[in-house]
């Protein structure tokens, strides 16, 4: 997978090898923030804990002093309201209605708690009815509220929050115990808004922090409104410390404060420390930049040198040395090193030119070598060619022949028959136009045995596609009578025909060299009953001939030799006829030839591409 | 003594089948509202008992209105004004309820002075002795009372203290209507008589558990006694707390008769008796000549168990409901209905009702609700049994 090219960083790359000043400019950038970066990093975050323990810390006091006061303030009101309520002035108040007037109700009037303010109170009878009170807004009743029952028959003092439209407030009522039976006859209710109370101690102490008062479920219970949880950062939560029955509120102050606030600082010192890394960056790039310039100075000298160099100029170039520092003992070697040079220089165009000379004169020579190796090497085509063609005119010759040899007896005996007619005077007319009919008819099957064979080995201009059982079975009609006469069986098995690509005469060709060396072998072998079996076939891709004989098949140290020009196992044999096969097969038809030892014989596989099917077929002539 | 018992035997065996014949008749009702549930507290059953005694023989003789009984209903207020407001609201749904008494808490009553006119309630108040239970400033006025008045008990109590050569009182209030209504008694006799001096008046809530340092600073003031207004509960603190002074700082304590509401001389014990304590009464069954007397502590014993006039716990409650309770019904069958209001104006008419107490020419008249007057009241002290007995004047005081 190619990597993928980006421009810019393409340009990056060519901008840092284009010059060590670049680099080291780079890497001195790249150093500068790597350090400004990771030393803001490590500042930001110590300064970001130290910030965030401060706020924590602030946060803890702030809400134990927040709990301390509201605590103190719940608490001093619970204390007050059950003392009160055990005060036996109040008590006395749930029996005597004129008393009431004339002191009790002056008292509830004048009394100031602990906490340094008025509280509403009230007294109530055991039905829940308001008996004195100094409730500005008129004496509540609790009669029928469900847990009236509880507080002056169980005297179990109850507490509940009611919301308001002035805020939330908080309901205590104890009971109060009758004097002289000590049971539960009234309660003593007071009302305090919670919500005031809450603002009163939330102004105090640190004014950047929310204070919140909680219920036990999370609710706010001091403000009627709250405000966004989400924004605060840093949170708190403590719980009141308070008896029963406020402890089953199970009130708890939270103190929290912003983010964005408490974070300020690291914000202002995070601008103020990008501004000067800004400016440290910039300054170190000029430092940079100078320095690098002027430690690079003689090298970009030298470089400039090295282009005369590089451009040839070796005899007149010299480095200037400046001081002794490792640029001048650069520029020193170097020049040792160009004066080097210069000799290496002028040793090896010495060198060079007798060289030249040499492969001038190799050169010379060596296009006569090859014309001569060319015409060697035609020479022996032509004469394999020549070779191939006389063998083939001599099996030609030889198949002729034995397609001779019947009407040329027959010619014999016909004129022997028109001599003895002739001798006993038997010699008509009628007899001897039968004769010559005879003889014409002979001369003439003779006559068309030549046509054939010229035909059959008559090359084709192109190819074409022919049918192999065809080509097979023409080849067999030119070799049949020499077969008969050597007493050689021919077994033609076809499992179907196949038209191949090609050239049908060669192909045939191949075949009849193929069928003469089985024919041959049998002979050479004397073997009795000479056989051989022939399959013309085809698969999906290819059509195939296998020839096997039980000739005695190759020996195997010279099985794989057989294709190979002028290699003959055979006394007479030319060792050009298999290689023949093989270039007509493989080159010509781009099949294949292969060959294997059978049980009894060689074993030849003929292997063509089948034709494709909208190529006409081969003319047969 | 034979024929006395003879005559009482015939009256009953008469009477028998009258009460009988009552009985079978819808009973008019009458109410307690009380403070039973008050642990200390004696008046409760004592009010009680006069008036189950005095119904016992209105029944036995017939009952009232031809033959109807009389029959009492309870309920305990614990001396809640609440609670005795919600019994008496109560109390008045009940049909033929004629009338309620009440206990001996004047607060109490006081409270309850709004809802008994509302519901056109009789009220008989055989004890608390508050004077603005009477002077209620209602008209009609249903409230009847058979008892001391703070304004009569105060002169007696004042004079006790003469009678013991002291000249000046320091003054040891509740912090409630009786106790002011006391003090106003006080300061009106004082008016009156300048040789008499207070040097202090102290106020103390129901249900204080101690009275002493009240009571020192008084007598460091100057007091040579003590006017003590209060019940059997803070009575037996402040008795008990004056015993274990030593003796030189004892100074009298002449009290009000709250703490006879309850049994003073169980609840202080031996300290009692270190204690020079004189309390005011109306009546006392020891001694008591009346023929009546003897029958009603005959009736205490048999129905009661109560061996002998001694033992009778909270005396005055006993008789003053008793009386009361004979004058009721002589009202109810004077308006002949069982309607409040008629009852109302019977018993300003009732006459001649030879009584426990004293004979009684005309109970109560539209003008006068006092059944009794200043000449009933007298000082008495605790003896040594616990019984409270009359002090007898010494020879020309």
């Amino acid at each position: 997978m190619a990597k993928k090219r980006i421009p810019g960083l393409e340009r990056f790359r060519d901008w840092l090898e284009a010059s060590i000043a670049n680099r080291l400019t780079f890497a001195a950038v790249a150093l500068t923030m790597s350090v400004v970066g990771v030393v803001g990093l490590v500042a930001f975050i110590i300064s970001y804990l130290q910030i965030e323990r401060s706020v924590r810390d602030e946060l803890a006091s702030e809400v134990e002093m927040f709990e301390k006061r509201l605590d103190a303030s719940l608490g001093i009101l619970q204390k007050d309201i059950a003392s009160l309520s055990a005060n036996t002035l109040v008590a006395t108040g749930l029996l005597d209605s004129q008393g009431r007037e004339t002191y009790l109700n002056p008292f509830l009037r004048d009394y100031r708690s602990s906490l340094g303010g008025p509280v509403t109170l009230s007294l109530h009878d055991f039905q829940g009815g308001a008996i004195a009170g100094n409730n500005p807004g008129g004496l509540p009743s609790f009669h029928k509220v469900p847990w009236l029952e509880g507080v002056v028959t169980q005297a179990i003092p109850h507490a509940e929050i009611i919301p308001r439209s002035d805020g939330n407030y908080l309901l205590l009522a104890y009971p109060v115990l009758y004097p002289s039976t000590g049971q539960a006859e009234g309660m003593l209710v007071t009302e305090l808004n919670l919500t005031r109370l809450f603002r009163e101690a939330s102004q105090q102490g640190n004014s950047r922090f929310t204070k919140h008062l909680l219920d036990r479920q999370g609710r706010h219970v001091g403000e009627l409104h709250g405000d966004d949880h989400a924004a605060m950062a840093f949170m708190v939560r403590k719980p009141l410390k308070l008896e029963p029955p406020l402890a089953e509120f199970g009130l708890q102050v939270e103190v929290s404060a912003l983010r964005g606030e408490m974070l300020a600082p690291l914000y202002w010192m995070i601008v103020i420390y990008l501004a000067v890394g800004g400016l440290t960056l910039f300054f170190v790039l000029w430092v940079t930049r100078q320095g690098v310039r002027r430690l690079t100075q003689s090298l970009v000298e030298l470089s400039e040198f090295t282009e005369g160099i590089a451009a040839g100029n070796l005899a007149v170039v010299k480095v200037p040395v400046v001081g002794r520092d490792e640029t001048a003992k650069l520029a020193q070697n170097f020049n040792i090193m160009i004066d080097g040079l210069n000799d290496s220089y002028q040793t090896l165009e010495h060198r060079i030119a007798e060289r030249t000379r040499e492969l001038k004169e190799l050169n010379d020579t060596l296009e006569k070598r090859v014309r001569e190796e060319a015409a060697k090497n035609r020479e022996k085509d032509l004469l394999l060619i020549q070779q191939s063609r006389l063998a083939a005119m001599g099996e030609m010759i030889g198949n002729i022949a034995h397609q001779w040899r019947q009407p040329l007896n027959t010619i014999g005996l016909l004129f022997a028959n028109i001599k003895d007619a002739y001798d006993f005077k038997e010699l008509t007319e009628a007899y001897l136009e039968e004769a010559t009919q005879n003889g014409m008819r002979l001369t003439q099957q003779m006559s068309t045995t030549i046509d054939d064979f010229r035909n059959f080995f008559r090359p084709h201009r192109e190819a074409a596609p022919f049918s192999l059982v065809k080509s097979m079975q023409r080849a067999l009609e030119l070799v049949e009578a020499s077969f008969k006469n050597n007493e050689v069986a021919i077994a033609l098995n076809v499992t179907g025909d196949a038209q191949v690509l090609g050239f049908a005469n060669e192909y045939s060709q191949v075949l009849l060299n193929i069928l003469g060396n089985a024919r041959d072998a049998i002979i050479e072998h004397q073997v009795k009953p000479g056989r051989v079996q022939i399959e013309v076939g085809h698969d999906e891709v290819n059509g195939y001939v296998v020839v096997c004989d039980n000739g005695g098949g190759i020996p195997e140290a010279v099985l794989d030799k057989i294709f190979d020009p002028y290699f003959t196992t055979r006394e007479k044999g030319t060792g050009i006829g298999l290689y023949m096969s093989k270039m007509i097969v493989e080159n010509n038809m781009h099949g294949r030839i292969e060959v294997r030892n059978s049980e009894n014989g060689a074993e030849f596989r003929i292997v063509t591409p089948l034709a494709p099917q909208n190529v006409p077929s081969s003319r047969q002539r | 003594m034979k024929s006395w018992i003879f005559r009482l035997l015939l009256l009953c065996c008469t009477l028998y089948p009258l009460s009988v014949l009552a009985e079978e008749k819808a009973p008019v009702l009458v109410g307690l509202d009380a403070e039973f549930g008050h642990p200390t507290s004696t008046s409760d059953d004592a009010i009680k008992r006069g008036i189950l005694i005095a119904i016992d023989e209105i029944n036995r003789a017939g009952g009232v209105l031809g033959g109807r009984p009389l029959k009492l209903v309870e309920r305990d207020n614990r001396s809640v004004p609440a609670r005795a407001i919600v019994n008496v609201k109560e109390l008045a749904t009940m049909p033929d309820m004629v009338a309620v008494f009440c206990g001996k808490f004047s607060p109490v009553v006081i409270e309850l002075l709004p809802t008994l006119h509302e519901q056109k309630m009789i009220l008989l108040d055989p004890w608390a002795a508050a004077d603005g239970i009477v002077d209620n400033g209602y008209q009609p006025n249903y409230v009847f009372r058979l008892s001391l008045r703070d304004s009569w008990a105060v002169p007696v109590m004042m004079k006790h203290v003469r009678d013991k050569g002291a000249r000046q009182v320091g003054l040891l209030m509740p912090n409630t209507s009786w106790g002011r209504s006391t003090l106003k008694a006080v300061e009106n006799h004082l008016l009156t008589h300048h040789e008499m001096k207070a040097v202090g008046t102290h106020w103390y809530n129901w249900g204080d558990k101690t009275l002493v340092e009240k009571y020192a600073a008084l007598v460091k003031a100057g007091a040579q006694a003590i006017i003590l207004v209060a019940n059997e509960g803070e009575g037996s603190i402040l008795v008990k707390e004056v015993a274990a002074l030593p003796k030189q700082e004892r100074v009298p304590i002449i009290s009000h008769w709250g703490v006879s509401g309850g049994d003073l001389a169980k609840m202080t014990g031996a300290a009692l008796r270190e204690v020079d304590f004189s309390v005011v009464q109306t009546y006392s069954f020891i001694g008591a000549k009346r023929e009546k007397a003897h029958q009603l502590v005959d009736m205490v014993n048999r129905q009661f168990g109560v061996p002998d006039a001694r033992h009778i716990l909270s005396p005055v409650g006993m008789a003053h409901a008793y009386d009361l309770t004979r004058i009721l019904a002589k009202a109810i069958d004077k308006a002949g209905t069982t309607e409040r209001a008629a009852v109302r104006n019977a018993l300003e008419e009732v006459k001649n009702y030879n009584g426990l107490i004293k004979d009684y020419k005309q109970p109560f008249t539209a003008e006068r609700h006092e059944a009794l007057g200043p000449e009933e009241v007298f000082m008495a002290r605790y003896d040594e049994d616990g019984a409270i007995v009359r002090i007898e004047r010494a020879p020309g005081k």
